[in-house]
């Protein structure tokens, strides 16, 4: 099928508009490219309108009509749908939507009177006008877009007709589609969100149990005051978690193991996933891998770094795997108490809520006002029991409770 | 940092590299005695009094004769810098330089080299009209075994011209009229700049705009006033065209995605294109629209100066072929010879 739209041109610059004055060869007759097949007027002169396309030429508007440029004048058929359209099968409509527009030139200051017409000198270049014809393409996209839509996994067809000219679709068009996906029903998945979805569909193979216990914070901020308080930053409350963790799984070798298909394998290490959040849709856990034997420093210089990494989507693949338990914070998003899931291929999950004062009684029986955080692990019930966990969180919980023990010789560094 | 003219920076480097090297020596016209001495736009002022007349040599109006001696000066051991007075009359030097200058030191299998510099200058400026005003570069851009040079700033000129005396290759080195009396700083010591390495004069994010001496003043203008209409522009200055720095184009428009090429030179086959093509060829993926290139229109350069305003490209063309790009349209300053 091959259909020509034989549009208005604008014939000098100030044209808007012009009247079909007279058709110069009869409706649906055969032309040949360089005909002249009609006559309209502008606002100067008679003007002849050239076809440049074979076929048969059926008109779009009668004689006396206005037309504004680039409205379609006529079509100019094949000789399959000539006939097709002499038959009552083909409809004609016309499917420009936008006046093409010619190049500017544009002359700084009136020449004296007289002189060369600018018109005659500086006429529109034919050759770049025809890339406004409507494409046959129904998808136009500039490389730009295309590159970046491949690699976020989008569909181009569900963003056509796109921002830039003749419904090009252009970067802008694929930011807006990303940033925005509530924009349209459905939200092609990214990469990310498709990797995620996996996962999570995995952890549901995994039989989970959780366990809670609320431990007081009270003696980790004072060390942490008192370091602040003597010049020594201290690293953040995430990084003591995963050192405590660490000697906690240390302790605690039952708990260092994985689910691997023919058994339960043990590890002598400790890695330890971090989870962050990049943006408000994604997760991501980066992990500290030999966190026994890694410093309370080192740890904090480590979640600063991988931070970054994920801010700046620069995360290696290895910094991702191979993480045997995860801490999940959601402290500082207001929640008391989360359920966490496990990640595939890990023994269990942490997740630690906001810190909260309530009453409590010290030894000697007063009443004091102790700061405390609720913490749940999730455990996979294959390869951790109930007792496990527990004896896992009390030991969590002794050093969180008595910090003094990260001076424990037996722990390399704090 | 002193500040001078481009003509008093050429004017050092000149000085300077024939007092370095006394196989350095100028030829042109009236460049040692006529009127106040130095040429016609001062550039030898002063050299002939140091020098001596062996060493600036003022020549007849025969570039033809005086640049091929240029040619085999320099193929016998000297390191001619030969002036011609406009970059028009080049069209009176394509055999010495295409044919010989460019090719003698291939043709001869490297038993002999062509040192030779040829310094002219480019551009419009007020009504020279079409023959003392053309923009010759693209074509000896096309010509294996020159070099050009193109500098804005009176320390690249001096810089780049230092290099190019040194160099052991036939370089072309062309200036622009209208820059000659621009100021600018010029350090105490004057390096050689290595030719092929480009300058980001101003660094954007939205559109990556490549251009020349009087364009490149133009695009740093409309980079200040399209600020204003939310269009942050990235400025290249190539200072060479041959050899060409495309990298730091092709990561500039990596960056931005949009690509203008402003030169003075007429549009049709001028180095735009060549600049463009490689764009589109080594960062295809990377453009959200078409390159734009602002030209000279397909035209002979008017006499009066209204009528030359609108075949030179000015601000206000760079200003649009930047609204062109950010709005993904073709732009073009065509024009159809009159004769046509």
């Amino acid at each position: 099928m091959s259909i020509v739209e034989l549009i208005l041109p604008r014939t000098s610059d100030a044209m808007t508009e012009a009247i079909l004055a007279s058709w110069l060869v009869a409706d649906q007759s055969e032309v040949v490219a360089g005909d002249i097949v009609a006559e309209v007027e502008t606002e100067k002169a008679m003007v002849e309108v050239t076809v440049e396309s074979d076929g048969f030429l059926v008109a779009a508007v009668p004689v006396s009509a206005t037309v504004e440029v680039g409205g379609v004048l006529a079509f100019v058929l094949s000789g399959q749908d000539i006939e097709d359209y002499r038959s009552g099968t083909l409809v004609l409509g016309t499917t420009v939507t936008e006046p093409p527009q010619p190049i500017q030139i544009s002359p700084k200051t009136e020449p004296e009177a007289g002189v060369i017409d600018q018109q005659e000198v500086f006429a529109t270049p034919q050759e770049l006008v025809g890339i406004y014809r409507a494409s046959d393409r129904a998808l136009v996209s500039s490389p730009l877009a295309r590159k970046l839509a491949k690699d976020a996994g989008l569909d181009l067809a569900t963003l056509a007709p796109g921002s830039g000219p003749g419904g090009r679709i252009v970067r802008a068009d694929i930011e807006a589609a990303l940033s925005n996906p509530s924009g349209k029903q459905v939200a092609p998945l990214t990469p990310r969100q498709r990797a995620m979805a996996a996962a999570m569909v995995q952890s549901t193979t995994i039989p989970h149990f959780s366990i809670s216990r609320d431990i007081p914070l009270g003696e980790l901020i004072q060390l942490r005051l008192q370091l602040k308080r003597s010049n020594l930053e201290p690293p953040s409350l995430s990084a003591f978690f995963v050192r405590i963790l660490a000697i906690a799984m240390r302790d605690n070798p039952l708990s260092r193991v994985s689910w691997v298909a023919d058994g339960i394998k043990s590890h002598s290490t400790s890695a330890i996933g971090v989870a962050v959040a990049d943006g408000d849709t994604d997760l991501v856990v980066p992990v500290i891998h030999n966190a026994e034997s890694k410093s309370l420093w080192d740890i904090g210089k480590e979640i600063q770094g991988l931070s970054l990494d994920v801010k700046d989507r620069r995360l290696r693949p290895e910094q991702l795997q191979g993480a045997l338990a995860t801490i999940s914070n959601l402290g500082m998003f207001g929640i008391d108490t989360l359920t966490p899931i496990i990640p595939p291929g890990q023994c269990f999950i942490i997740g630690i809520g906001r810190s909260r004062e309530r009453l409590a009684y010290d030894s000697e029986g007063r009443v004091i006002e102790e700061t405390y955080v609720s913490v749940t692990l999730s455990g996979d019930h294959r390869i951790l029991t109930g007792l496990g966990a527990a004896r896992l969180l009390d030991r969590f919980s002794d050093v969180c409770e008595n910090p003094i023990q990260l001076f424990d010789p037996e722990v390399f560094q704090i | 940092m002193p500040e001078m003219t481009y003509s008093a920076a050429l004017n050092r480097a000149l000085r300077e590299e024939m007092m370095r090297d006394n196989s350095v020596f100028i030829m042109g016209e009236d460049i040692g005695v006529w009127g106040d001495g130095g040429g016609v736009f001062s550039v030898t002022k002063g050299l002939l009094e140091e020098f001596g007349p062996e060493r600036i040599r003022d020549t007849p109006i025969s570039e033809e004769g005086f640049v091929s001696m240029g040619v085999g000066a320099a193929m016998v051991g000297s390191r001619p810098v030969v002036e011609v007075m406009y970059s028009d009359f080049l069209t009176l030097v394509m055999d010495p330089l295409v044919n010989q200058a460019a090719k003698m030191r291939y043709m001869f299998g490297g038993q002999v080299k062509v040192p030779l510099v040829v310094r002219t200058n480019l551009g419009a400026s007020g009504g020279k009209a079409a023959q003392h005003s053309q923009s010759f570069e693209s074509w000896f851009m096309h010509v294996p075994g020159l070099k050009i040079v193109v500098p804005t700033r009176p320390e690249d000129a001096a810089g780049l011209l230092k290099t190019a005396i040194r160099d052991d290759n036939p370089v072309i080195f062309l200036e622009h009229k209208s820059l000659y009396f621009m100021k600018g700083e010029v350090p105490d010591v004057i390096e050689p700049i290595p030719f092929g390495q480009a300058l980001v004069r101003r660094e954007g994010k939205d559109v990556t705009v490549v251009a020349t001496q009087v364009m490149l003043q133009h695009a740093l203008k409309a980079a200040e006033q399209l600020q204003e209409e939310g269009i942050d522009i990235e400025v290249i200055d190539p200072r060479t065209l041959v050899p060409l720095d495309i990298e730091t184009i092709l990561t500039s428009v990596r960056k931005t995605g949009r690509c203008v090429i402003a030169h003075e030179a007429v549009e049709r086959a001028g180095w735009a294109a060549e600049v463009g093509f490689q764009v589109s060829l080594q960062a295809f993926d990377y453009l959200d629209a078409p390159i734009v290139r602002v030209c000279a229109a397909n035209l002979p350069i008017p006499y009066t100066k209204v009528l030359e305003s609108v075949v030179v490209p000015n601000l206000d063309d760079v200003k649009e072929g930047i609204r062109a790009v950010v709005a993904g349209r073709p732009y073009s300053r065509g024009g159809k010879a009159i004769h046509e």
